[in-house]
């Protein structure tokens, strides 16, 4: 019998405590890693939508918190087009709506021009895109077209009107693919927003050069006080609801957690308390002080990875189950990112050691006639 | 015994006590009072005395669990309050066996065995276990090495804890009371292993005990009374007699 | 001796375990209580402006998930106003800035015509209230003056324009505080939002009887408003209470203090499990001997489980005890000024205690039926 061998039957010979203590933990961290993982998915997914478009840079008025309100001109387009350094340019304005019919609280509606490049770019599964000339007709993306099982020909109502269903398209991008698209003139309309877009996103010439992008950030931001161009990895982190979500995530996360400490402080404390006799008889026949915290520790570094293993993977598990809700399949799909899967492995291993250092302390110094007398 | 110890006698004394007193502030421990006794190498000596006399207090500074208020104790020649590592010396010169064995109740009895040699000798896994199941099958436990505690009579675990005892082949062997929560039959069959220990190994034995079966078999019998030590030609069997009446101590300061 | 007594004893065996278990109730129903407690106290405290002004329903356009988002043409306020049961209509804008030097961000500033009730019932502790020859006014809630350190005659810059102080108003509560107020026509020039509202807020005439009643009838009249061209305008009309328990700040918070919460006593219903599962394999004898001089199987049950009750009772009463002081401490915090009231209420202690009670069952009910099964014939085992 080795070392680990003692520390390993402490644990599976008592499988209630051990599997109640390791469940606590793990709640514990499956709490953290989905709340963290989702708010980290949804950046990510939006970083990707803007990224796979080639954009650099997004304009959008200067002013407000909620960049949904902010509108500017729709005339901007051909002047950011024909500056200097300038790429392609998108121009569109979005809204975001409640479909209560279907439950859904929250579903994207992008407005865009007739030839606008993003009409090209998804592709149409079912039906045709939307050309000039369409008015109270919508494509909708595959995700949230199977979600509330509309076809090409059905209607959809929002705002208070009637849409037909023209066109269904997937896209690589999960907001895209939960999202509705309209023609700018009409969500303007919609919205009574005339003349007005929610933004641009606009690619550098020659893409991806650095210093090229800097220049054509400071010669839009010329073009008009009211307007501000920012880098897009930016404007992702800022936007007001993803912040909201991070903020949240991490609170409840940090709550969780300390639940969690005090939790396992509970069971590795009691587990040693009730075994200060078995402790005392170690110490009596002849173990060392530190032989004796290294069995405690080693206890509950086993238990503790134990605990991460499956407390990562609930976590895991449950970000990818809550993308399967149709509420949130507009916003939300695949893993939580490896790296927020590997912190919550190494936080439970962490809190599960730091758990056990009093206990096993208490234990090195427990004075093993003591010990022996107690029961 | 009425010697002085001296380094000379070193070699033949194992253990000796010089005018040790131990004082427990809290009273829940009995005392003890200006004890000196000297205990030779390979010597079965039962310290006997009624509850309360400080049997165990002696048995824990002869095994280095606690230390004397005056006095010292030494082992082998040796004063244990200059032994720096205390811990080296009970896991490797003393064995101990307790009235309730206490053995962990999550590891078998083979694996009970091999937990003092973490801190003996340096022994490969495999030797660990060669030697475990060498102690247990002389303990008569060759076909119970792998039950837990749970699953053994008393007799069988007081036989375990014998066998975690010898781990490290003590020259020393420390007993509280061994056949104390024992039936008779599993008592004697204890006592006929301590027998054979002393007679074939060779083992120094200090055992704790009630009962005269135990005190017979004994070499030597070592009374307490009231913390203090009863000259050994006063000292009766008859104290453990079950009619028989504890000898009044005048006076016993010092042997 | 009284039964409950013996829980107490049992309980009291084990005292580190005991109180370990406690704290850790403790902290999840404290988390629970003031989390849940800052959710309905954002609730009420929204409500209660939307009381002081006298606002009895609230238009917003339908379909919109959050309330900034909502985009009215003010000129509806006209249509509303024709209806009969409306006394007062009052167009309001709002939307979320920074001040100064980006050092306060998210101000909720409410853009209101100066000759509404709105502006009207502002309770104005310094200076006047704005009218409608103000150019660049503004007027602040006391909190928010205070946070600025600013008073009336002081310029303030708001997205990088300067505005004059003209009054200093004291809020309903320590929300309204935190706000801003200037001209419609102001705020909408300044976030380029021209002619656009997010809702209406409306007063109606308090002689039709019970308002809620009045508020079912108008509410499909509101909703069938149509424009010119016989399209309908897309409006949804709520009465203000239930504007604000739908709005989507108080449901966020709502679902963060639930699943918060429900994390923590998941978590500490663990602990209860464990402990009392612990206590119960202990005293697998005991217990048999309890059943072997004659005690019911239900006594047993109620005797493992009462103590359970009492181990979280403990914890919960700690819990509360521990929330009301951090609710005081977080009510001080600058940062949270006019989010948390210092106030404990007393559906969130009665929350706290149901949830403890809760915990107690799902942590105790397991042990219990375990104890319940032991056979008397176990008291002579394990010795």
């Amino acid at each position: 019998m080795r070392f680990w061998g003692i520390a390993w039957k402490n644990l599976v010979r008592r499988p209630w405590r051990s599997s109640l203590t390791a469940l606590g933990l793990s709640l514990a961290v499956a709490a953290v890693v989905a709340l963290i993982g989702v708010s980290q998915r949804l950046e990510q997914s939006f970083l990707q939508l803007y990224n796979q478009r080639g954009a650099d840079l997004v304009v959008q008025h200067s002013g407000g918190m909620m960049q949904l309100n902010s509108g500017i001109s729709e005339n901007l387009h051909e002047r950011i087009g024909t500056l200097p350094g300038a790429g392609q340019v998108i121009g569109g304005l979005m809204d975001i709506v409640a479909l209560e019919r279907f439950d859904l609280f929250a579903v994207i509606v992008n407005g865009w021009r007739a030839d606008c490049p993003v009409l090209d770019q998804v592709t149409i599964v079912e039906g045709r895109r939307l050309r000039a000339g369409d008015r109270s007709q919508v494509m909708l993306g595959k995700v949230l077209a199977g979600n509330i099982g509309k076809h090409v020909g059905d209607t959809i109502e929002f705002y208070a009107e009637q849409f037909e269903v023209v066109g269904i398209f997937d896209s690589f991008s999960i907001y895209e693919t939960g999202a509705m698209f309209i023609l700018l003139g009409e969500l303007q309309r919609l919205m009574d927003r005339p003349g007005k877009v929610t933004g641009y996103v606009v690619q550098a010439a020659p893409a991806g050069d650095a210093a090229a992008v800097e220049e054509l950030r400071v010669r839009i931001n010329g073009l008009d006080p009211n307007i501000r161009a920012v880098a897009v990895s930016e404007f992702v982190r800022n936007i007001s609801q993803i912040r909201l979500i991070r903020t949240a995530s991490w609170v409840t996360s940090v709550i969780a957690i300390v639940i969690g400490i005090v939790g396992v402080l509970n069971t590795m404390i009691t587990s040693v308390f009730e075994r200060a006799s078995e402790i005392g008889t170690l110490r009596a026949i002849g173990w060392h002080k530190w032989r004796v915290m290294s069995l405690v520790m080693a206890e509950a570094l086993l238990l503790s990875s134990l605990a991460a293993i499956v407390g990562a993977s609930m976590g895991a598990g449950s970000a990818r189950l809550l993308g399967c809700l149709p509420q949130l399949a507009g916003f939300l799909d695949g893993w939580p990112p490896g790296t927020v899967i590997a912190q919550g492995v190494l936080l439970a291993v962490v809190v599960g050691v730091l758990g056990a250092l009093y206990p096993a302390v208490w234990a090195a110094n427990l004075r093993p006639i003591q010990a022996l007398r107690r029961r | 015994m009425n010697n002085p110890p001296s380094p000379a006698n070193a070699e033949a004394y194992l253990l000796q006590v010089r005018q040790v007193s131990r004082v427990f502030s809290d009273g829940q421990v009995s005392a003890l009072v200006d004890v000196s006794l000297s205990i030779r190498r390979g010597e079965y000596a039962a310290i006997v005395g009624p509850s309360g006399s400080g049997k165990s207090t002696l048995l824990n500074l002869l095994g280095a669990l606690d230390r004397p208020t005056h006095g010292e104790v030494l082992f082998g020649g040796r004063s244990l309050s200059a032994i720096r590592d205390i811990d080296s010396l009970r896991a490797c010169q003393i064995g101990f066996v307790f009235q309730s064995f206490h053995l962990l109740p999550t590891l078998s009895a083979l694996e009970n065995v091999q937990i003092p040699m973490f801190e003996g000798p340096r022994r490969s896994p495999s030797e660990r276990i060669r030697k475990a199941q060498e102690l247990l099958t002389i303990v008569g436990l060759a076909r119970r090495m792998h039950h837990l505690p749970s699953q053994m009579s008393v007799g069988e675990r007081q036989r375990t804890a014998i066998a975690r005892a010898l781990a490290n082949d003590p020259p020393l062997i420390l007993a509280d009371e061994p056949t104390g929560n024992l039936d008779s039959h599993s008592g004697s069959a204890i006592l006929d292993l301590f027998d054979s220990l002393h007679r074939e190994r060779h083992v120094t034995l200090v055992v704790i005990t009630h009962s005269s079966d135990v005190a017979q078999r004994a070499e030597r019998i070592i009374t307490l009374h009231d913390g203090r030590l009863v000259p050994e030609n006063e000292s009766g069997r008859e104290f453990l007699h079950p009619q028989g009446h504890v000898p009044a101590v005048s006076n016993s300061t010092s042997p | 001796m009284p039964f409950d007594i013996v829980a107490l004893k049992n309980v009291w065996r084990r005292p580190t375990r005991s109180v370990l278990t406690c704290i850790g109730i403790a902290l999840a129903v404290a988390t629970a209580v003031a989390l849940l407690g800052f959710a309905s106290g954002l609730e009420r405290s929204s409500l209660e402006v939307y009381g002081a002004h006298g606002v009895d329903m609230v238009v917003l356009r339908s379909g919109v998930s959050e309330r900034l988002t909502s985009n009215l043409d003010e000129r509806i306020a006209e249509r509303l106003a024709a209806l009969p049961a409306v006394r007062a209509v009052n167009p309001s804008l709002t939307d979320l800035i920074s001040f100064g030097d980006r050092s306060l961000i998210g101000i909720p500033v409410h853009g209101w015509p100066a000759d509404r009730f709105a502006v009207a019932t502002l309770q104005v502790i310094d200076g006047r209230r704005v009218s409608d020859r103000d150019r660049a006014a503004v007027m602040l809630g006391q909190g928010l003056a205070a946070g600025l350190n600013k008073c009336v005659g002081d310029e303030v810059e708001i997205e990088s324009h300067q505005f004059s102080i003209v009054g200093i108003y004291q809020g309903a509560n320590l929300l309204e505080n935190s706000t801003a107020v200037m001209r419609l026509p102001e705020l909408q020039e300044l976030m380029d939002r021209p002619r656009q509202v997010t809702e209406f807020q409306l007063q109606l005439h308090d002689n039709l009887g019970d308002a809620r009643r009045v508020a079912e009838l108008l509410r499909p009249q509101i909703a069938a408003l149509t424009n010119a061209q016989g399209k309908p305008l897309g409006l949804a009309a709520m009465a203000t209470e239930e504007f604000v328990t739908g709005s989507a700040e108080v449901r966020m918070a709502q679902g963060m203090a639930v699943a918060t919460s429900l994390i923590a006593l998941l978590i500490s219903s663990i602990s209860v499990l464990n402990t009392m599962i612990m206590s119960v394999f202990e005293r697998t004898q005991e217990i048999g001997a309890l059943r072997a001089i004659g005690w019911r199987r239900s006594r047993v049950l109620r005797m493992v489980l009462g103590e359970s009750c009492l181990l979280s009772a403990v914890g919960g009463l700690l819990g509360i005890g521990v929330a009301w002081p951090c609710i005081l401490l977080l009510s001080r915090a600058p940062a949270l000024e006019g989010f948390i009231r210092p106030e404990l209420s007393a559906t969130a202690v009665g929350e706290g205690l149901m949830l403890t009670m809760l915990l107690a069952v799902a942590g105790g009910f397991y042990p219990a039926y375990r104890a319940m099964r032991i056979a008397p014939s176990e008291a002579l085992r394990y010795e």
